[in-house]
């Protein structure tokens, strides 16, 4: 058994994850430019933690999660709304969750938790019918976490989530019929919620000022905006454009060692790095991240049931969709969001949230069936 | 088992789809020109800062450096709306004392709600004190210090002032109030952009204006830079004196109000220099309130009546057709005037104010009885030519280009102008048809106290430039008559004042003076007799004459005579204004006084 499970590990994944835990380290070291709020130290050791925790999910066979499903969600539920009550208390700031020397956000984790309950409904619904009822199903299994992570308020997480549920449903073959009705629901939902801001955006819920400010800046930049909301997006893209093919070499990126660039250790470490390293570092993240999803999607081609099938899938949908968000706000082809990119963004919850992910990947793959026995 | 190829390979198009867009958008970036101009453009907006600072605006001080207009700083009391929304119950409670607004309406401003970049904070007070600004200190450091004790008081003890900030401006002032206000006008330091306003703030508005000065400030903190230097702004010395100025504004104060008339004016000049030493006028406003001027002053009731009220003044302009009638040789000073009552012009007759005849008069006679008559003969002896060349020569003709704004003059119609008739030469020699301002009046009668020359008026003394202080020295502007004839005709009108008006004469001092009761044309009507102006004009001492009065209050209502009203205004004014102006009195007088003070017992 044992060996059979380091037969079938992805050594390939967990290399490229390797890769870019260590890239991103190497790139938040020259992005704090002597911030001294923010410790690389830490990272790596979120980093070490992280791998460890890939290699014991591996361990760990995914199908004790089927079973544990309901728990964790219920569980996650609770936490969010418990955190949401005291953290309202102390600072009106209801993301953080301490836990020793540590502070972890929730959130990132119950990213992990839908995924799995998400993944068990569709498994289990498989061969049932899937008409509205079953889409209304996975849509309350959905809610019930978003819907905490709206109160937090954290409106770009609650995106993610609609998405992960969103991508399953489609992969789990939502007719066509339903997908149009969604479809004309989704944009007359979102025609409404744009008069809704544009008449008073005082009374929308769950929307904070500084968002729609965001997106506002993103579709007209004001052009006498002097430190304005633009400049973040501005650095960023002139950090990218100053980057040209190679680079102006690492630690010596003018927007980001003078600290023109702002949250370069996170949210615009792409930025960061294409400045640094230039096209070619670019497009070498971007691939590694590439190649990551890919292992992810192969490996749910590859797994021995449905439900494993399932989480890998919308663990490689979730990578994908939080890469290419994050990738779309550096390259102001999207509004700011405070969506991290995968593995090289600076920060703890989200490197372990994304390793307890990739974990339940290696799980799925380390129990995975012979691409001949599968057909 | 599970059929997942095909949506796998959407999955993956969308994924190459996305590369592609990345790529594509990476390489564009890299391309684009404007982007790579972003760096330029954002370090040419924000290398640099423009700071804008004011200077002050130039003071006005009077002939000994007293302060007449100046700048003050004043507070604009703020709230802070981020901090202030939901603490406006703890807030009012605070500041209402200070400030002496009522609780209710701070509430109310403190709850206006805040709203990013376009509700930030809201003024509560203008114009508050340093003292009121000093309490708000004490309460806040007094909040600031406060430890909590229990746990009631825990969510209490957040609560603070901190919303509440103030900012310093500098704003005009006007020490005085109303002193000298028509002299004055005022700059509405509420809202600057009007500008300033009549008088001297108007007229030297460039001069005294306050200069914003831009400076660009590099905001790299390696770039030394200093504060621009502000240059004080010029400050101006005027000719009159205050305590001068003060008595003379109460004297006409005092008669205005009396006599229920519409406005007065008392202008004192020194006729050796043209130093205006008095320019006083009723009603007046206080500067620091000055929209009142909006509401006391009218078309008829004009801010400086002074320099731009021209009105038709009467007898008083006797005095230039007797002048002119003895310098041009015309008459003698000992020929004799037949008065008949009547005067006939081109079929037209002229009256006496009184309409009587009152037989043979000297010309100090003719004087002393204010004969319309006799004046019409004077300047039909003089002819139409002369007579207003010597008007153009006493400068009656043009305004005196005082240093006050908006001053006024009337162009009277002369022989070949439309509106011309052989009956306005008459008319105009006893003062009626044509217009002039007091200023204009006090000019041209400075010339006859002042042995022919006639001096420019001025009433500003210095201009004192922050390098160089430019000194105004008087001017001799012209001069219409000779000596000889400015003596004779002081002499005559000191003599002829006995007879005229004895409520003007001052004792101790020989004043030569000319009464003057001014009917007033209401368009429509023609004149009517119960409206007057009553002016005076005197000059003395006689002998070598040290100032110039005119005295003037338009439609008196408790008596319309000029020499009921405006001669004893003269003579309590010059009474009074006598010791301030340093002129002796006459040497018999000031005997008599100091014999009658010997004899009195103790």
């Amino acid at each position: 058994m044992r060996q059979e499970i380091w037969r079938n590990f992805d050594y390939w994944l967990f290399a490229v994850v390797l890769v870019l835990c260590v890239f991103g380290i190497v790139m938040i070291t020259s992005a704090l430019a002597g911030n001294l709020e923010v410790s690389v130290n830490s990272q790596i050791q979120y980093v070490v933690i992280g791998l460890f925790m890939i290699l014991g999910m591996t361990f760990l066979d995914y199908h004790y999660l089927d079973s544990m499903s309901d728990l964790l969600y219920f569980g996650i539920i609770v936490l969010l709304f418990a955190l949401n009550i005291f953290g309202q208390a102390q600072f009106g700031a209801a993301r953080w969750l301490r836990i020793g020397p540590f502070q972890l956000q929730p959130s990132e984790f119950a990213k992990a938790v839908l995924i799995i309950r998400l993944a068990k409904y569709f498994s289990q619904n498989w061969y049932n019918v899937h008409d509205m009822r079953w889409i209304l199903s996975s849509f309350v299994i959905t809610f019930g976490i978003v819907l905490f992570i709206l109160l937090q308020p954290n409106m770009s997480t609650s995106i993610v989530m609609m998405v992960i549920w969103f991508s399953m449903l489609w992969v789990s073959k939502v007719p066509t019929k339903y997908l149009v009705i969604l479809g004309v629901f989704g944009f007359f939902f979102g025609v409404g919620m744009i008069i809704w801001i544009l008449l008073s955006p005082e009374t929308v819920p769950f929307v904070q000022a500084y968002q729609l400010n965001r997106i506002q800046t993103f579709i007209a930049p004001d052009p006498n905006a002097r430190y304005g909301d633009n400049y973040n997006v501005d650095q960023a893209v002139i950090s990218l454009g100053s980057g040209r093919l190679t680079g102006q070499g690492y630690g010596s990126g003018t927007q980001v060692q003078l600290r023109f660039l702002k949250v370069r250790h996170t949210d615009f470490i792409f930025s960061a790095l294409g400045q640094e390293f230039g096209f070619i570092g670019t497009m070498a993240i971007i691939i590694l991240i590439m190649f990551m999803i890919w292992r992810c999607f192969r490996t749910a081609m590859r797994a021995p049931d449905l439900f494993g099938a399932l989480i890998c899938y919308g663990v490689g949908a979730l990578l994908f969709f939080q890469t290419s968000v994050n990738i779309g706000v550096n390259l102001q082809v999207l509004p700011v969001t405070g969506l991290t990119l995968p593995f090289v963004s600076y920060g703890g919850s989200s490197t372990l949230a994304l390793a307890v992910m990739i974990g339940l990947v290696q799980s799925v793959a380390a129990r995975q069936v012979k691409q001949d026995e599968l057909t | 088992m599970i059929n997942f190829r095909k949506n796998f390979l959407i999955c993956i198009g969308a994924v190459a789809a996305v590369v592609f867009v990345i790529v594509f958008h990476m390489l564009s970036l890299q391309t684009n020109a404007a982007v790579l101009t972003l760096t330029d453009k954002i370090r040419q907006e924000t290398e640099y800062t423009t700071l804008s600072v004011n200077t002050e605006r130039g003071n006005i001080y009077d002939r000994s450096g007293y302060l007449l207009a100046g700048n003050t700083i004043a507070y604009t009391v703020l709230l802070d709306l981020n901090l202030s929304n939901g603490n406006g119950e703890f807030i009012a409670e605070y500041l209402a004392p200070i400030l002496g607004i009522d609780e209710e309406t701070i509430r109310k401003f403190a709850e206006i709600p805040y709203v990013e970049k376009r509700a930030v904070s809201v003024p509560i007070k203008n114009f508050a004190s340093r003292q009121q600004i000093d309490q708000i200190d004490q309460r806040k450091a007094f909040l600031a210090e406060r430890k909590t004790t229990s746990l009631r008081t825990k969510s209490e003890i957040q609560k603070n002032l901190n919303a509440v900030s103030y900012i310093p401006n500098v704003y005009r002032y006007y020490p005085n109030g109303s002193l000298a206000s028509n002299i004055i006008g005022f700059f509405p330091f509420l809202n600057p952009s009007a500008g300033a306003a009549y008088g001297i703030e108007s007229y030297f508005d460039d001069i005294l204006s306050a200069e914003t000065i831009h400076k660009k400030f590099a905001l790299d903190p390696n770039i030394p830079e200093v504060l621009p230097y502000l240059p004080a702004n010029a400050s101006i010395h005027l000719t009159i004196d205050r305590k001068i100025q003060s008595i003379a504004e109460a004297q006409i104060e005092a008669a205005v109000t009396h006599q229920r008339a519409k406005s007065g004016t008392i202008i004192i000049m020194d006729p050796e220099t043209g130093e205006i030493q008095a320019m006083a006028t009723f009603p007046r406003i206080n500067l620091n309130n000055y929209s009142e001027s909006s509401t006391v002053f009218t078309r008829d009731n004009r801010f400086n009546p002074a320099v731009m009220q021209p009105y038709e003044v009467g007898s008083v302009f006797k005095v230039f057709t007797l002048s002119i009638g003895l310098d041009s040789g015309a008459i003698k000073p000992n020929d004799v005037y037949n008065d008949i009552g009547t005067f006939d012009v081109d079929g037209q007759t002229i009256y006496n104010w009184n309409r009587i005849a009152s037989g043979p008069q000297s010309i100090t006679g003719c004087m002393a009885h204010s004969l319309n008559t006799c004046m019409s003969w004077i300047a039909t002896e003089v002819g139409k030519t002369r007579f207003y060349e010597y008007l153009r020569a006493f400068h009656l003709d043009r305004p005196t280009g005082i240093e006050l704004a908006n001053e006024e003059y009337y162009p009277y119609v002369e022989p070949g102008d439309i509106g011309w008739t052989n009956l306005s030469l008459p008319n105009h020699s006893f003062g009626q048809g044509l217009m002039t301002t007091p200023i204009q009046m006090v000019k041209a009668i400075g010339a006859i106290a002042n042995d022919g020359v006639m001096m420019q008026p001025h009433i500003v003394k210095a201009i004192e430039y922050e390098d160089h202080t430019e000194v105004f020295d008087p001017k001799a502007v012209g001069q219409p008559i000779s000596a000889e004839t400015a003596r004779l005709v002081t002499e005559i009108l000191t003599n002829s004042l006995e007879g005229e008006a004895e409520k003007a004469m001052v004792p101790g001092m020989h004043i030569a003076g000319k009464t003057g009761t001014g009917e007033i044309a209401i368009e429509g009507l023609g004149y009517v007799t119960d409206k007057t102006n009553a002016s005076f004009v005197g000059w003395g001492p006689s002998e070598d004459p040290k100032f110039v009065a005119y005295t003037w209050l338009q439609e008196p209502t408790g008596n319309i005579w000029g020499s009921e009203v405006a001669a004893p205004l003269f003579a309590d004014l010059m009474n009074e204004v006598m010791p301030y102006l340093r002129i002796p009195y006459d040497r018999q007088y000031a005997n008599d006084f100091a014999f009658y003070a010997w004899t009195q017992p103790y």
